[in-house]
């Protein structure tokens, strides 16, 4: 393995992120060549460095408040601007919808229907579903 | 699982869900915020920023990744955002050389500064420097895995890259602060080296 290969490998050594061949291999490498163990060195101690720096401040206690407030800020903002969008929206559908739209098919059918039973009866004076006579249904009116 | 989060008609409340997964991450979503800005204000700015744009498309959370994780995402994305808004990308290569070949940076250095307490103070503010003049990409990934411990495998998917870029962020960064602090406050890094 040449010095250049190992050299983008070598993070990935320190932490452990490699596979066990990969690891044997650059193991090898380091304990063969000065430079390289150098290098892991230096990135142990970048390592150390960082793992052992103080926490940060604390978070102020009222930063959820903030964020919640800031949440309610936003979604008006977002329902203000759905609003504008909407309202002209809304104003075209109403103006240009159709205002006399044709009546479903089925109703249509009905309505014929029934003409054509009306028909029948002025025509031959008898019920036209159940074929009784007209006279039959002058009597029950006039009871 | 965020099923038990219910109002009472029985049915999910995204709201209650949301603040209370909120309230339980933003310690955590503040300390990292803290190491990628260098800076409290913004941090607070960048938290504040990340749990807004987490709301809007918390429908999008899968409840069986953890919370954090899904934030770090949106905090390192909203970092990247508020860095190019505010025009504070000065990354300047920590390898960038002077004219005579010395590398050019006018930092002061601290590592002189008598008494134990005030070298350690002063350098975590070299480290917190060193951190501040990296890449944004090499910050993040340095930060996520050697300040909150993550796996190679957990920052690419935080970062939304491979574990071969994340491996070669990760080194490039450490190479840069070690440059840095070497050149910053050598007396202090010396030191820490030493102990290995």
């Amino acid at each position: 393995m040449s010095c250049n290969t190992s050299q983008s490998k070598l993070s990935a050594y320190v932490d452990g992120e490699m596979s066990g061949m990969e690891m044997q291999s650059i193991r090898r490498h380091v304990s063969h060549c000065p430079d390289c163990q150098g290098e892991v060195d230096g990135l142990k101690s970048v390592q150390m460095v960082l793992r052992g720096l103080p926490p940060t401040p604390e978070a102020p206690p009222n930063l959820p408040d903030r964020i919640t407030a800031s949440i309610k800020t936003t979604r008006r903002h977002y329902l203000r601007y759905a609003l504008v969008v909407a309202v002209p929206l809304c104003a075209f559908a109403v103006i240009f919808y159709p205002r006399s739209t044709p009546k479903p098919t089925q109703d249509r059918d009905l309505v014929i229907h029934r003409q054509l039973a009306k028909d029948q009866i002025f025509d031959a004076g008898t019920d036209s579903t159940s074929g009784a006579s007209l006279v039959h249904y002058a009597n029950l009116e006039s009871r | 699982m965020l099923s038990w989060v219910k109002n009472r008609n029985g049915t999910f409340d995204r709201s209650i869900a949301f603040e209370r997964l909120m309230r339980d991450s933003y310690r955590q979503a503040y300390s990292v915020a803290y190491r990628l800005t260098g800076d409290s204000t913004d941090a607070e700015d960048l938290v504040q920023e990340a749990y807004v744009r987490a709301f809007r498309f918390f429908h999008r959370y899968d409840d069986k990744l953890p919370f954090s994780s899904w934030m770090y995402r949106i905090i390192a994305n909203a970092h990247i955002d508020l860095i190019r808004r505010k025009g504070k990308i000065k990354t300047s290569s920590l390898d960038h050389s002077g004219s005579d070949g010395m590398q050019a940076f006018e930092i002061a250095d601290h590592s002189n500064v008598p008494g134990n307490d005030m070298i350690n103070e002063s350098f975590s503010e070299s480290v917190q420097g060193g951190l501040n003049q990296m890449n944004p990409e090499f910050r993040l990934a340095v930060v996520l895995a050697d300040v909150e411990g993550l796996s190679y495998e957990e920052v690419a998917d935080i970062m939304e890259t491979s574990v071969g870029t994340v491996r070669s962020r990760i080194h490039r960064g450490r190479v840069q602060l070690r440059n840095y602090l070497m050149k910053t406050a050598p007396e202090s890094y010396g030191r820490h080296a030493d102990v290995l």
